[in-house]
């Protein structure tokens, strides 16, 4: 019955009848619980679209076994009085997460401690009793339990919330294989320790689990004549997964991470979901594109602190708008198109759950998506949509009953109904007494009272002071039906305090009293003829009602009539400051009379034109000879303006998520810069307008060999996609000298070690390739019993880099470890890309022109460290002068934004032609890049990327006024003046916003910064850090 | 009478076979001036005054004796520099750089410009300035000729001093031995963003540091206020040099420069010295901007801390710090323009003034920011900074604008004295290029 559910391996199967654990013998008496109830008279929500009034639950042997108005009540069914209530089908979390005691080690564990995919959850202790009660309480359930710590963290199970006494079976054993992306504290020194290496090593694991497959496959089928294969339960726990059997659920730490996940799932062809982070909203249809089901959670975050004029300025705009918006997460994504399954995961107190999705609620979700999203979906994405997530026959008996609706603040949940077993979350309201009465005692007193149980509040005048008000009591206690307070003695015309005890007896308060001298007398307190509206049918609702306002201190009084500010509808890409709701696109455009700097065969053109169609370069010369271009194509007349290409930085770590190094070992070939481009990071937009249009990203140089790089173009409110220039040679970065050998705890520690930890990578990708060759060369039928070779992915791109599909991007700074690595790459036959910083690549130029390799280098950096004393400016030009292909680089998010006065350095020392000079950040970055055939200079075809500047690019005094990415122009002052003006609107209306939900005042919405939690870690800062990178003479691991 | 052409002696003196060991600069410290030298046929740019085309400069002894136009007066004995095509300007000045102090950042052993402990207005600059140092001879090969070399570190670092940049002992080089102490000012605003490599401090915690550190400084002050009242009434009071160190500031005779980057780092600054009738200078000011009211109001000047840096927010315009010049100039506050890249970086001094020009500042408050109003600032303003009678030789002779990167500077003279312009980057330069004519890679 659950076949058709990938989620399913195990489906524990219901039926009606005993349950197996009493098999167990009876020692005393039998108890025989009544096991047929019937809710009457209640309002049914059966599914998020059909409610029936008035209707009847029948349970059996926990299962519902009818619903409907007139169902009748069998005979002997204990019959549960619904009325005033409403039932809706018990509620399922689609993700607990739980920590497991230890990590799996000894035979057959993976060699990372966070890979333990062999962990289920079913054979763990699970939710402990609080958590279930807590759970309860908000009306769930069901739950989805998986291990909440790791990279494979293992198996998920579905249980029922009932106590752990009950011994139910999981509905489900075996759910997703729950994954995350954990990377360890910084303390653990454990490979990965980024978060590329963390993606790398779940690539890594999934091969190894097929490859693992086919091995065992080969030994059941035809043991002889193989060695055994080693044990491994992590891998063979697996199996399911990249079978697409058993599905995965990603747990992400942002939207960035979700897409990541999601690129993971559809390259080994998975299924699974994303456990959300609450803001997919901030890239809405990328996340929705993915297809994959998301369960998203309900914490918003903190209310950001913007009451003083200088803190708030560290709140950025992104940071507001991400508070503002949060709380439609759940509605955008459902209005996209989305399945959403709503979580009380990463709340930090579930028991804010009802109030959260009421904050969602009025920030526009639809209640009945939201009673999907807690029932019909999750039940689905859990392939038990057959046993539950409604209130029909046939369905488990999971319910619950809620006075009122379940989608309030705090609702009203009497009972939560779990396999047919009632847990009463809140018995009947206390009896009350409220409103006015009127007091007759036997000492002649008629008094007028005015009673509030519910608030402990009494008081009493006589009826002449009719409009004054009454004396308050004190005292009060009330305890179930018995109420007793004290009056001042003035009203019975005595001295000293008068001592009344009563009881609620039916629509009246009856009791004795004692006077100060200790005489006794009795009490009524009966209803005035003319009761309050209501004050009698409703008084504990009302009441109710009362006490929720009471201790919100009536912050929300009148909340329906507040106008409610609806945060904006549109949302700019990135989120924030200098977000766009679209991205720039391509236009046509001519632009006339400017000075042209091609960095071509055509060297500078004066009084140029620059016809620019369908993003490429349409045609490029002198304005005499411009044959002209259609009458709409719109002119811009930069008279007085140079032109150039765009330029292009060889060595960027700009907007790099979650580590710049992978530092966990020698050589980490197989991490890949291009799994976490953060395209959000504001240095992209900075690099912009400073005439940036394309970047080298590359890994830092803590190892010998360390991640693959990748060639983005600066494509600011794009996609990471967007950005990455497609069908480019990959490259890799290599690093040598002072960085990679200053690790004492691991190999290398010399110039000599590095150059055999290079040679050794080689040599092992050399054996590796001819192990495959041997393999793939094997006759077929022999090819299918042999024992595959194992897929490696480190070795993978090295053996790319032999066979020149992968250019090596090698970080050096002393000439004998530049000429070693070009003899080691002579040795094993291929070329060296480029050499990265070279400060001392002018000693062995000739070397590096014969070898072939590009030079991409600092303008002026020196004396940061012992290998860079000898670094000179003169170094660009002389490696030029001698034939070297040679490129400028930032290697910062700052210098990045200036590489055109870097440009001008090799004008300063060496004396280059300042055209020359310009190519070492345009055509000669790209020829290095091997991007050459489309972009780094003005010429007819190439994409048009290009800078507008307001004079000489090589003058100190150039400011760049345009920058354009193939025909689209991403930046340009004017549009810069528009973008900041924004800022300073949103800001003033989101600092007011704020300040106002901070006062409670209910036009700002309602109040959804959790106050009791740290705020949201920003994913954006970690990007965006000011780092060492930034020090031109720091010593960090990246140059 | 001997006539030189200024390119003639570019690399004259750089030719020096072999690399020169770490900190052992090959340049040979000028002798002083031996006679009258007259420049003749530049554009002469005053900076306080007028440019002169067609002008000449006369000095002997290291003064400046005569600037003017035209056909300069004879001079016995001098020698005359015919500087035709050429641009004479006074030398450039580092206002806030370790040049000296540091040979190589990374090593330990080479940096001494952070003395162990928060609090130490006893060690001061001057003493520790390597005369050998080849970071200095890179800087001076871009016109820079004076520099005030702070200490750094903790929240009293020490007391900076003006240095000339030739001389063969750190005697000679100095110019003011003590300039003004150093304070670091502390954050005066919890830093409340948690990121996802550390989680920010408890805000409570942090307030309550952040009140510490600034009831410290007023606290040390204090005290050394009351030992010096001590000092001059108790002879049986023991001598502190740490308090002995801050004598002259709390006379009134010493300047204080405060490093403070945020608006309310320098407001709190501002607001103590103003307390305390201090005359401070706001050292890094990259929010000065913003307090630009108060500082006007004291007349506090800013030796901004360099351009070339990232805006501090996400929101910020993305030219925020190369705009700061442009938007001080406009209120009025007066300015200084560092580096703020670094003793090996000095040289890059006059890009950073550059960038202020292409963001907004008229070109000859850029100049000025790292001459005239640098010599104000630092305290030597009545010699340097200019090229006026009275004041200092300390000039150089360049191709063009020195705030463009392209200009190269052909000769300098420090007090007369004519400056060697070789550095270690021209040597291995000419070293290097010899490998490749040899190789025939190079023509001859």
């Amino acid at each position: 019955m659950h076949t058709a559910s990938p989620f399913v391996i195990v489906a524990a199967v219901l039926s009606a009848g005993p349950c197996l654990a009493q098999t167990a013998p009876v020692n005393g008496i039998r108890p025989a619980e009544v096991r047929a109830h019937a809710i009457v008279g209640a309002t049914v929500v059966v599914s998020p679209q059909v409610s029936i009034d008035r209707a009847t639950v029948i349970i059996r042997d926990g299962v519902i076994v009818a619903v409907g108005p007139d169902v009748p009540v069998p005979a002997g069914a204990r019959v549960h009085d619904g009325d005033g209530l409403t039932v809706y089908p018990g509620l399922i979390d689609a993700a607990v997460l739980v920590e497991v005691a230890a990590d799996p080690d000894g035979a057959g564990a993976h060699f990372c401690t966070r890979v333990h995919p062999q962990v289920a959850m079913s054979e763990q202790p699970g939710p402990d009793a609080t958590l279930r009660e807590a759970l309860r309480e908000l009306g769930f359930t069901a739950a989805a339990v998986y291990p909440a710590k790791g990279i494979f963290r293992g198996s998920g199970t579905v249980i029922a919330l009932a106590d752990e006494d009950e011994h139910v079976l999981a509905y489900l054993d075996h759910a997703a294989m729950a994954i995350g992306f954990d990377t360890g504290g910084r303390e653990d020194r454990e490979y990965p320790r980024s978060l590329m290496g963390a993606i790398a090593m779940i690539r890594q694991t999934l091969y190894d689990a097929q490859w693992y497959g086919v091995t065992q496959r080969i030994w059941r089928e035809d043991p002889q004549g193989h060695e055994p294969p080693l044990r491994a339960d992590a891998l063979a726990a697996l199996s399911n997964v990249i079978l697409g059997r058993q599905q995965v659920l990603f747990d992400v730490s942002d939207e960035h991470d979700a897409l990541r996940a999601a690129r993971l799932i559809d390259e080994f062809e998975l299924t699974g979901a994303l456990l959300g982070s609450g803001l997919e909203f901030r890239r809405l249809d990328l996340i929705v594109a993915t297809g994959l089901p998301v369960i998203v959670p309900v914490k918003y975050p903190k209310r950001p602190a913007v009451s003083s004029l200088l803190e708030a300025d560290d709140v950025s705009l992104r940071t507001m708008m991400t508070w503002e918006q949060a709380p439609t997460n759940a509605r955008r994504l459902l209005d996209a198109g989305a399945r959403i399954a709503i979580t009380t995961h990463r709340l930090k107190k579930r028991g804010d759950f009802h109030a959260a999705l009421a904050v969602a609620i009025k920030h526009g979700l639809d209640e009945a998506d939201a009673l999907a999203a807690l029932t019909t979906t999750p039940a689905r994405l859990l392939g038990l949509d057959d046993i539950m997530g409604t209130v029909e026959p046939g369905k488990v008996a999971n319910l619950v009953v809620v006075e009122g609706s379940l989608f309030e603040k705090k609702p009203k949940i009497r009972d939560t109904w779990i396999n047919g077993r009632r847990y009463e979350i809140s018995r009947d309201p206390r009896i009350t007494f409220k409103g006015t009465g009127t007091l007759t005692t036997t000492t002649g007193l008629e008094a007028i009272v005015e009673i509030d149980t519910t608030k402990k509040k009494v008081s009493a005048r006589l009826p002449a002071d009719e409009k004054k008000k009454g004396k308050k009591a004190t005292s009060v206690v009330v305890q179930r039906d018995r109420v007793s307070f004290v009056l001042d003695g003035g009203l019975f015309d005595v001295d000293g305090y008068v001592r009344m005890t009563g009881i609620i007896a039916g629509d009246r308060i009856v009791g004795n009293g004692q006077l100060p001298d200790g005489a006794g007398f009795r009490f009524t307190i009966t209803p005035r003829s003319e009761p309050e509206p209501d004050a009698d049918q409703d008084a504990s609702e009302q009441a109710a009602k009362d006490e929720d306002e009471d201790e919100d201190d009536g912050e929300d009084d009148d909340e329906d009539e507040e106008p409610f500010d609806m945060p904006p509808e549109e949302l700019v890409v990135p989120l924030g400051g200098y977000g766009r709701a679209q991205p720039p696109q391509p236009r046509d455009v001519v632009i006339t009379n400017a000075t042209i700097w091609t960095a071509g065969a055509d060297g500078i053109i004066d009084r140029g034109v620059l016809y620019v169609r369908d993003g490429r370069i349409a045609w490029v010369g002198s304005t005499k000879r411009f044959p002209g271009a259609p009458q709409d194509v719109p002119v811009i007349d930069a008279t007085g303006r140079h032109l150039t290409p765009g330029l292009i930085d060889c060595h960027s770590h700009t907007g790099i998520s979650g580590g710049v190094n992978e530092m966990g070992q020698t050589v980490t070939a197989e991490v890949r810069i291009e799994d976490v481009t953060n395209p959000d990071d504001i240095n992209f937009y900075r690099a912009l307008a400073g005439g940036l249009t394309a970047a080298n990203q590359l890994h830092g140089s803590a190892n010998p060999i360390g991640g693959q790089n990748c060639v983005i173009k600066l494509k600011w409110s794009g996609t990471s996609r967007d950005m990455h220039v497609q069908d480019v040679i990959g490259g890799i970065k290599f690093a040598l000298g002072e960085n990679v050998k200053r690790s004492k705890a691991r190999y290398p520690n010399t110039r000599m070690g590095v150059q055999t930890t290079i040679r050794d990578a080689f040599t092992a990708a050399v054996d590796y390739r001819r192990e495959w060759d041997r393999y793939l060369d094997l006759p077929r039928r022999e090819r299918s019993r042999a024992m595959p070779p194992r897929r490696d992915l480190e070795l993978d791109a090295l053996v790319e880099v032999l066979q020149g599909d992968r250019l090596v991007h090698c970080h050096s700074y002393r000439q004998d470890e530049i000429l070693m690595l070009i003899r080691l790459a002579d040795e094993f036959g291929f070329t060296v890309g480029t050499f990265q910083h070279v400060l001392e690549g002018y000693k062995v130029a000739d070397a590096i022109a014969e070898h072939g390799a590009g030079a991409s280098t600092f303008s002026d950096w020196w004396a940061y460290k012992i290998e860079v004393m000898d670094a000179i400016p003169f170094n660009g030009a002389l490696m030029h002068n001698v034939g070297v292909v040679v490129s400028f680089n930032s290697d910062s998010s700052e210098l990045a934004r200036r590489l055109n006065t870097e440009a001008s350095k090799a004008v300063r020392y060496g004396g280059l032609d300042p055209h020359e000079a310009l190519k070492f950040v345009t055509i000669n970055p790209a020829r290095q890049l091997r991007i050459d055939d489309r972009t780094g200079s003005l010429e007819q075809g190439k994409d048009a990327d290009f800078v507008i500047w307001s004079e000489s690019p090589l003058s100190t005094y150039a400011r760049c006024e345009q920058t354009w990415i193939e025909g689209a122009r991403y930046f340009d002052l004017d549009s810069d003046r528009v973008l900041r003006d924004r800022i300073s609107t949103e800001r003033q209306r989101l600092i007011q916003k704020i300040l106002a939900d901070a006062d409670g005042k209910s036009s700002a919405g309602p109040k959804h910064g959790d106050d009791s939690d740290s705020p949201e870690p920003d994913t954006d800062a970690d990007d965006e850090r000011p780092t060492a990178l930034d020090r031109p003479y720091s010593c960090c691991w990246s140059h | 009478m001997m006539t030189t052409r200024g390119f003639a002696v570019l690399f004259a003196c750089t030719a020096l076979p072999g690399a020169a060991a770490l900190g052992q600069s090959r340049q040979i410290p000028a002798p002083p001036q031996s006679r009258p030298v007259i420049l003749m046929s530049a554009t002469v740019h005053t900076v306080t005054g007028p440019t002169i085309e067609d002008g000449y400069v006369i000095f002997d002894d290291g003064i400046i004796l005569d600037v003017g136009r035209g056909t300069p007066p004879a001079v016995p004995r001098a020698e005359t520099v015919n500087a035709e095509g050429l641009h004479v300007y006074p030398g450039l000045i580092s206002t806030d750089t370790t040049l000296g102090l540091v040979e190589t950042r990374s090593v330990a052993v080479t940096r001494d410009f952070s003395e162990l402990g928060d609090v130490t207005p006893e060690v001061r600059a001057a003493v520790a300035v390597n005369p050998d140092s080849d970071l200095i001879p890179v800087a001076r090969a871009n016109g820079i000729l004076t520099a005030m070399v702070f200490p750094r570190g903790g929240l009293v670092a020490g007391r900076g001093s003006v240095i000339r940049l030739d001389g063969w002992t750190w005697e000679q080089m100095t110019i003011v031995p003590s300039a003004g102490v150093v304070i670091s000012w502390p954050r005066t605003e919890p830093d409340l963003r948690d990121v996802r490599w550390r989680k920010s401090t408890p805000e409570k915690e942090q307030r309550t540091k952040i009140e510490e550190n600034l009831r410290r400084i007023d606290d040390l002050f204090d005290d050394a206020a009351d030992y010096i009242k001590a000092v001059g009434a108790d002879p049986a009071q023991k001598t502190d040099l740490r308090f002995e160190a801050l004598r002259e500031a709390l006379a009134g005779r010493e300047r204080i420069f405060v490093r403070a980057s945020s608006q309310g780092q320098i407001e709190s600054a501002v607001a103590w010295a103003a307390r305390r009738e201090f005359d401070i200078v706001i050292v890094g000011g990259r929010e000065a901007d913003r307090a630009a009211a108060l500082l006007r109001e004291h007349d506090v000047p800013v030796m901004i801390g360099g351009l070339h840096s990232l805006p501090g927010h996400r929101d910020d315009p993305y030219d925020g710090p190369f705009t700061l010049p442009a938007r001080l100039y406009e209120a009025g506050v007066r300015f200084a323009i560092a580096s703020g890249s670094g003793a090996a970086h000095e040289r890059n001094l006059n890009h950073n003034a550059a960038t202020a020009v292409a963001f907004g500042l008229p070109q000859d408050q850029a100049l000025k920011a790292i001459t005239a109003a640098a010599a104000e600032i630092i305290g030597i303003g009545s010699t340097h900074g200019a090229i006026e009678v009275g004041k200092a030789a300390t000039l150089i002779v360049t191709t063009g604008d020195p705030l463009q990167i392209t200009t190269d500077t052909l000769m300098a003279y420090i007090d007369g004295r004519r400056i060697d312009l070789g550095n270690r980057h021209k040597a291995l330069y000419e070293k290097y290029r010899e490998k490749y004519r040899q190789l025939g890679l190079l023509p001859e």
